[in-house]
Parts: structure tokens; sequence; C-alpha cells
């Protein structure tokens, strides 16, 4: 279970998260959602103990991320795609996710079973920074999944796929909830936030609303575009 | 460890496989031909002729007269006997005996090398100069530089290079041509070569990485700031001590130049070089963008390049030399050369280059935490 409880962070003059409380269950797909500059990538990056918020708490599986210690186990529990590609452009995508073989002190078959899972296998030998937009973001994907992390974080994934890459990345994700985990997914499409059981829309720095996607339906909202005007302006 | 060596064979494939830095290493090869040329073609030839009134133990004759045939000048004519001679006088009357005595050799052959170099201290020429104890005193270096000028040597940055006489002609009270084999600033050029492909490389190789967010991604993942730094220039580490093998292999075997300390012991002390330069990089890659990185890596070469060229560090003020020594390419210069001609191991540069290397590491250490 992911828990945020009041976390605050600012930047200067600027309060990027004013107090923001969040829950995600066990087995749980949540939505983030929020206008650009409403500091979801930057709770993510307190969640992911990469940026420290200034007060606060976060718990990863009842481990507090905020410690130097927990931080440090929570790394091998987070699997972390980030919205843009962050890979190695001069390593093939085999042995991209080879050197994270090595870091997580994995077998490198794991590589070879990643890459099936996540349909990359045919550009195993192709330099990534060759790959296609969408073959890009799948490789990123199969990296934030190689050691089976029990919380996988996804900010904005599928900014840069086609339809069709973007149904496959969705399989994927279902295929691998089938595994008990628990998944943060930041998105800006309504079709996506269907996909996750609940969703929270970050506004102000605060946490706008926290429910399901039927609740907004009832009060007549039926796109994202609707749901962020009523909370952010 | 056996995580580490991975992410450095990794590491090592992003070397080789990237074209620039590939393309730098070959630049290397050229830029140490073009410096090997530079050393060889340095050869100068004077030529004095030699008169002394006593051949057969010249060391003890009472005069000796030196000319400069070309000149038409004469050098120097001194009573080694004269009582009362200045500290100076008797210097260069010695000098000039020792000279004499190797020129007239009664077999002809072995070169006597008047060494000018910089012992860590002061300035020594066959350790006679014993007047110039402080080498901050510009006018004393000025004498030097004046004194040597009289022989018709350029001495312009050459405190520390050898001057080799050479005897060509047979023996005999007559004329002599001397070659001044002046080696030029080998280290200055090894330095250049092994710092630019170092340093280019590094912050070339990091700064892509942060500008294309990969060592972003570190963070997220189980990795230390160590791990991932050490997996990435240890490689450049090995890159750095196989180029200084082949110019100290290629100096003793293909130029010929006497390493008056052994070889291997150059090549490993030439490691702290190596290390400095390797942790400075690192600093220069926590720069925003590849541009400023190089362009730091740059300044930090330039700079004591040129003030070594066209000014000559030992005669700048000491703040500035201060300055210059936080770049590792200023103590290099004298070490290697100490090392290479004069048999001298400058200790206190080993320490200069571990209080850059280590100084430069937890900077750059500091700074990708507070960055990250």
């Amino acid at each position: 279970m992911l828990e945020v409880k009041g976390v605050q962070k600012t930047f200067g003059k600027k309060k990027v998260l004013q107090g923001v409380d969040l829950t995600v269950e066990d087995g749980e797909i949540k939505g983030l959602i929020g206008i650009n500059g409403a500091g979801k990538s930057t709770l993510i990056e307190c969640v992911c103990g990469t940026k420290k918020p200034d007060s606060g708490e976060i718990y990863i599986d009842h481990k507090n991320v905020l410690n130097r210690k927990g931080r440090k186990e929570v790394k091998s529990l987070i699997g972390y795609m980030p919205q843009t590609f962050r890979m190695f452009n001069d390593l093939t995508v085999e042995e991209n996710l080879r050197y994270l073989c090595a870091v997580y002190g994995l077998p490198v078959e794991k590589s070879g079973d990643v890459m099936e899972c996540c349909r990359i296998a045919d550009a195993a030998k192709v330099l990534a920074g060759n790959l296609s937009g969408g073959y890009r973001q799948l490789l990123s994907m199969a990296s934030a999944l190689l050691h089976s992390p029990k919380f996988l974080i996804l900010d904005e994934p599928t900014a840069a796929m086609d339809p069709i890459f973007r149904k496959q990345f969705w399989d994927i994700i279902r295929e691998y909830r089938k595994e008990n985990a628990t998944i943060l997914v930041i998105t800006h499409y309504l079709e996506e936030l269907v996909e996750c059981d609940t969703f929270a829309c970050l506004a102000n720095g605060k946490t706008a609303f926290n429910g399901t996607l039927a609740e907004f339906k009832q009060d007549g909202l039926l796109n994202i575009e609707q749901i962020l005007n009523k909370y952010t302006f | 460890m056996l995580r580490f060596l991975k992410l450095m064979g990794y590491e090592t494939k992003r070397i080789f496989r990237n074209k620039l830095i590939f393309g730098m290493l070959l630049g290397f090869c050229v830029l140490l031909i073009c410096s090997l040329f530079l050393v060889q073609s340095s050869t100068r030839e004077y030529v004095v002729a030699v008169y002394t009134d006593g051949i057969e133990n010249v060391e003890e004759s009472d005069t000796i007269k030196i000319m400069n045939v070309r000149r038409q000048t004469k050098l120097v004519e001194v009573d080694s006997a004269e009582k009362g001679m200045d500290m100076l006088r008797r210097g260069d009357a010695i000098f000039f005996l020792r000279l004499s005595a190797a020129l007239l050799d009664e077999n002809g052959e072995g070169p006597v090398t008047a060494t000018i170099y910089y012992d860590g201290s002061s300035y020594v020429i066959n350790n006679i100069v014993d007047d110039i104890k402080d080498e901050r005193d510009r006018r004393a270096y000025i004498a030097l530089v004046d004194f040597l000028n009289e022989w018709g040597i350029s001495v312009n940055s050459a405190y520390f290079r050898p001057v080799e006489f050479r005897q060509v002609a047979q023996k005999g009270n007559s004329e002599k041509t001397i070659f001044t084999h002046d080696q030029m600033a080998f280290g200055l050029e090894i330095a250049a070569c092994v710092y630019l492909i170092l340093l280019l490389g590094i912050a070339y190789s990091l700064a892509r990485d942060r500008e294309t967010q990969v060592s972003k991604n570190i963070s997220y993942i189980p990795i230390g700031h160590n791990t991932y730094f050490l997996s990435k220039i240890v490689p450049f580490f090995i890159l750095g001590m196989l180029e200084m093998l082949l110019i100290c292999v290629l100096g003793a075997k293909l130029l010929g130049i006497a390493f008056q300390v052994n070889l291997f012991v150059v090549w490993a002390l030439s490691s702290f070089f190596v290390m400095a330069t390797i942790a400075f990089s690192l600093l220069c890659s926590m720069m925003k963008n590849q541009i400023s990185s190089v362009f730091l890596g740059m300044m930090s070469l330039l700079i004591p390049l040129f003030v070594e060229i066209l000014v000559v560090i030992p005669a700048l003020p000491t703040y500035m030399r201060v300055i210059l020594n936080f770049f590792p390419v200023t103590a290099f210069m004298r070490f290697f050369n100490g090392m290479v001609y004069n048999g001298l191991i400058l200790w206190k540069n080993i320490f200069i280059f571990l209080g850059q290397t280590v100084g430069y590491y937890l900077l750059a250490l500091f700074v990708i935490k507070k960055q990250s």
C-alpha cells in the first residue's frame, strides 16, 4: 500500500505541493490527473524518494520513504517509468536491460523474459537511440518491469504513442496487474482513466478529488477538460 | 564487485561505440605524432670555438676562453684561480670549465648534459647557480635567462628543459660544433594529449548522460552515486594509463629519450595525474550541458599551457601560481619532465595531484547530490 499524508513541497517561493493526501491500495490501479504544473511529477519524485518534501509522510509497504533506510529499501520495490526516454542511446535494447539486470543483481535471462513480455524482442539488437517513439516507451516500460516491482509508477507513459502502441501498452499493464501489483499512473487521457480503479485529481498543490470515474459521470462531467476545469479554475 | 565490473563493461562498450569519443582517441594519436615530431625537429646547432691554455687538465687551467664563432663574440674568459670572484662569476666559471672539460675529452665522446631544472624550490644548473635559491625572485630568473642567452640558447620557458651539448668535432684545441638538443616541452605535450582525451571524453560522456536525463534515472534505481561514477570513470582511467604507457614506450624506444627514472616508475607515478584529471573532468561534467563542460575543460587546459608557453609559470606572482595549481596540467609539466630528464620525483606535485583528486571528486559528488 502507498500512503501519502500531508506532503508539502516548495521551490523557492512557489508552493508546488500544499498538503497532498493520497492512498493507493494493494493491487489497485490509481490514475493521477492534473494540469501541467499541478505537481504530479513532483509528487512522484517525492514518492520515489528522489526529492525530499518539506513536510508530510510517505509510506510504501509501511516503509517510510523519507528516511534513508526506507528510501534504500523501497527503490527495489518500485518500478518507475519516466515521462521522457532515459535509457542509454548508445546501447542496444538488450544491453540496456542487461545493464539494469547488473544493477538489480538479476540473471541476464530476465532481460529476455521482459522483452518478450513487453513485445520488443524483435528490436533486441537495435540501438536504443534508433528506436521509434513507441518502442522507446515500451523499452522504458520493460526497464520498469524488469525486477518485477510491487509498485509500478508510470508518468504519462503513453504520451508519445499511437493508438496501436497504446493498446499494446495497456495490455501489458493489465497482464502485469494480475501479479497483484499496485500501479500509479499519471495520464491526460479519459480512456486511460477507464482502466483505473480510482483516480485522484491534483489542483493548486492539493488533492482536489479522490474517487472513481463513475462518481464524475454522475455529476455530468464527461471528459478530462471538464474535470480539470471544475477543480483547477 | 561482479556487479561493478559488469557496469564498467557496459560503460567501456559505450565509449568505443560512441563516434565522437572514439574520434578523439584517434585525434590523440595524431596529436601524439605531432608532438613527437616537435621533439625530433627541435635540435639546434651552435658553433663555438673553445680555447684553453691547459688542455691536459682543463679543470685546473688558469684561463679559458670560449668563443661563439658564428657570432664572433667572446662568451667568457675566466681565470679560475682568480680570488674574490663573486658567486655568479664563480658559477659561470665552473659551468664553462665543466663544459670545456667535456668538449676537450680525450676520446671526444660522450655528451655532457647541462641540465637546467627546477628541483621543487629553486632553479639549478648542474647545481652550480647557488645564488638563485628563490624561484619567486624574478630578477634572479631574468639573470639566469640572460646568462643562458649569452650562450645563444633560447631559454624561453626552458628553465626546465635539458640542454644537451654534444661534441661532434674531434678533440683538439680548435673549433667545435655543439648541438643543443632541446627536447621542447615534452611533458607539456603529453599533458595536453592525455588531458584532452580524458577530459573531453569524460566531460562529454557524463554531460551527455545528464542532458539526455539518463543520469536522472539513476536516482530511481538501487545504484549509488559512487558506483555509478566509478563504473563510468574507471574505463577512462585504464584508457589514460594505456596512453601514458604508449607515450613512455614510444618516447624511450622511438625517440631515444633517456629516462632518468625507470620507465615504469614514470608510468606508474603518472597515474596520479590521470586520477586528478579524471576527478577534475568529473567536476566539469556537472555543468548544465556538454558545451559548458567541454568549454570549462578546455579552459583548464589552455590557461596553464599558454601561461607556460608565453610567460613561464614560475615567473608569475605567488597568487597566480596558486590559482594555476588548481589545474592538474600545471603540476604535471614539471612533474613529468622532472622525472624523465632530471631523475627527480617531485613528491610535492604528487600531493597536489592527490589533493586535486580527492577534492574534485568530493566536490563533484556534492554537486550531483545537490542537483538530484
